[in-house]
């Protein structure tokens, strides 16, 4: 009696149990696919060429999802992803269950950027937040095209802003009914740029409508690498 | 057996270490800086002191926070309409007095910063002021002799962190109360205005108290007193910030405490004196879109009234503040035989 009762038990709570796996994330920058290497030249349609200098890039919140309902978040919240640094690139869910949804923010939610100073990847040390203005930078994609008429023809998007209609957090939601232990979160910069037109638009260092734009334009193009 | 007890309790008590707290004068707000974030300790207050008097902040190890805060002017750049920073460079506004930060929920003229603790990257950063970046001050701190043994025993190990500068930084700050003018003895029933002094306070209230409000001398807001714009400086105030029409030209209501220390007045310094700025009150008024509401009917003044008004702006200020040894530079610490 008491046996039959345990095995209903376990085999009621095994879909909800830890499967014992960890998933590995890699957030990846590309071009054409390919990662993105800092100083190589890339072709945009138009012909010109640009190249990356710096991308780096808060994912914030990560939580896993079946059904719409949250059934598992990331413990430790707040990850700088940088293309200088490879080994930020990786994030380490550990002992997840099933998922059919990966779901993460673009940037540091507003209560962190009005709460004083913080740690770890938070630390304003790390150059992610504005000294003269209060606030986190969500990201930072910098580099250089003979189209910026800009000193040394840099590009320089420094995109946050946390107040309001300024407010340029983004959430990403991604679907993967397979749910492997493994995934790379593809970050085309190819397919951000699509409609930005460096000549004109090529430095933003504050919180803004444009900022706010292209953080919608960037959380709309990720996607799961392969799919 | 129970007096065993109380003896035990009593003696335990006094064996409590007495940690800091920001003693709040009766009849004040409760501080709106959040201390559970940041509990204060005498060893990150004494590392805070340290940091606020270093040059080590700055580039090239000239500019420290005293250079534009300096204690006996109520900790700002007395007699300087712009400050200026590293290499001469020159300013864009006036060095704001600090006092009584613990109060505020906004700094800078325009309340660039949302939180005291983030205050100290703007003149760290500024190219005008200490054109230095974060990071390599973070190296110079932790390659030098004396900071890691400082951090270690503030913060229980000798990692230098941005988080940990800023919250010593902070800490020190916080400490910096001024309390004990003449007016608080007043208010306090241990001294008496005198007639002049007490006809002042009759026409602060009825003309300056709405902004100025007492204890602090400052309700903390953005107003437009109706300076007019500087064309060489082209200063929009707050609204540089929140990008709202509204803001334009409203800049942050200072305290009045301790004026006698931090000529000259305004964003960007431009009254020498307080007669001229009495005088701008009651003739000088610019009506623009944002003009405060208080400043619209304008404020009549006779000679006698300014007089009395500053008579009363002088019980104001606040000797022991400038003087009081625990805000002073550290010349313990610093004059030891470990260099930097």
């Amino acid at each position: 009696m008491q046996l039959r009762f345990l095995v209903w038990l376990c085999l009621f709570c095994a879909p909800l149990a830890a499967t014992g796996q960890n998933l590995l994330l890699h957030f990846v920058p590309t071009w054409g696919h390919q990662p993105i290497a800092a100083g190589t030249y890339y072709k945009l349609p138009s012909g010109d060429s640009l190249q990356f200098s710096s991308f780096r890039c808060y994912v914030s919140h990560i939580s896993l999802a079946v059904k719409g309902k949250e059934v598992y978040s990331d413990a430790n919240p707040y990850h700088l992803i940088d293309m200088a640094e490879p080994q930020t690139m990786d994030v380490l869910l550990p002992q997840i269950p099933k998922y059919y949804e990966l779901r993460f923010a673009l940037g540091v939610d507003s209560a962190m950027s009005v709460s004083g100073a913080h740690s770890g990847d938070l630390d304003p040390e790390k150059g992610m937040y504005w000294a003269w203005q209060s606030g986190y930078i969500n990201f930072k994609i910098e580099g250089s095209s003979p189209l910026c008429n800009t000193r040394r023809n840099e590009f320089q998007f420094h995109i946050g802003g946390y107040a309001g209609k300024d407010n340029a957090l983004v959430q990403v939601a991604l679907q993967n009914t397979d749910a492997p232990n493994e995934m790379t979160i593809e970050i085309p910069l190819d397919s951000w740029m699509q409609q930005t037109d460096l000549r004109r638009q090529n430095t933003i260092m504050s919180p803004s409508t444009e900022a706010v734009q292209l953080a919608k334009q960037l959380a709309s193009v990720i996607k799961i690498a392969g799919r | 057996m129970v007096i065993t007890c109380i003896l035990l309790a009593v003696g335990l008590l006094a064996f409590r270490t007495e940690k800091p707290q920001l003693a709040v004068p009766k009849g004040w707000p409760k501080p709106v800086y959040d201390f559970s974030k940041n509990p204060l300790t005498q060893n990150k207050i004494e590392l805070g002191r340290m940091l606020f008097y270093d040059p080590v902040l700055s580039r090239d190890s000239t500019i420290s926070c005293a250079s534009c805060h300096s204690q006996y002017n109520a900790f700002t750049h007395v007699d300087h309409d712009l400050s200026h920073g590293i290499d001469n460079r020159i300013g864009t506004r006036n060095s704001p007095a600090l006092m009584n930060l613990a109060w505020s929920k906004t700094f800078m003229w325009d309340g660039a910063v949302n939180h005291l603790d983030m205050q100290a990257l703007a003149p760290i950063t500024n190219p005008l002021e200490m054109d230095e970046k974060l990071p390599d001050v973070i190296r110079k701190l932790q390659r030098s002799k004396r900071y890691p043994a400082l951090f270690c025993k503030a913060f229980g190990d000798s990692v230098v962190t941005g988080q940990k500068l800023l919250l010593s930084l902070s800490q020190f700050m916080l400490t910096l109360v001024s309390k004990n003018a003449r007016y608080d003895s007043v208010m306090r029933g241990t001294a008496t205005f005198t007639e002049h002094e007490q006809k002042g306070y009759t026409l602060y209230k009825t003309h300056c108290s709405s902004c100025h409000a007492e204890p602090l001398f400052t309700n903390n807001s953005y107003e437009n007193n109706g300076l007019y714009v500087d064309n060489t400086l082209n200063d929009k105030g707050r609204m540089a910030i929140s990008k709202q029409t509204a803001d334009s030209l409203k800049f942050k209501v200072p305290t009045l405490r301790n004026l006698k220390y931090t000529y000259p007045y305004m964003h960007d310094g431009r009254f020498k004196n307080l007669g001229q700025v009495l005088n701008h009150y009651v003739m000088g008024i610019q009506h623009t879109a944002t003009l405060s509401p208080h400043l619209q009917r304008g404020i009549y003044l006779t000679n006698d009234d300014k007089f009395y008004l500053i008579a009363f702006l002088m019980t104001l200020n606040d000797k022991h503040y400038v003087s009081n040894p625990a805000y002073s530079y550290p010349k313990n610490n610093f004059e030891t035989s470990e260099g930097l």
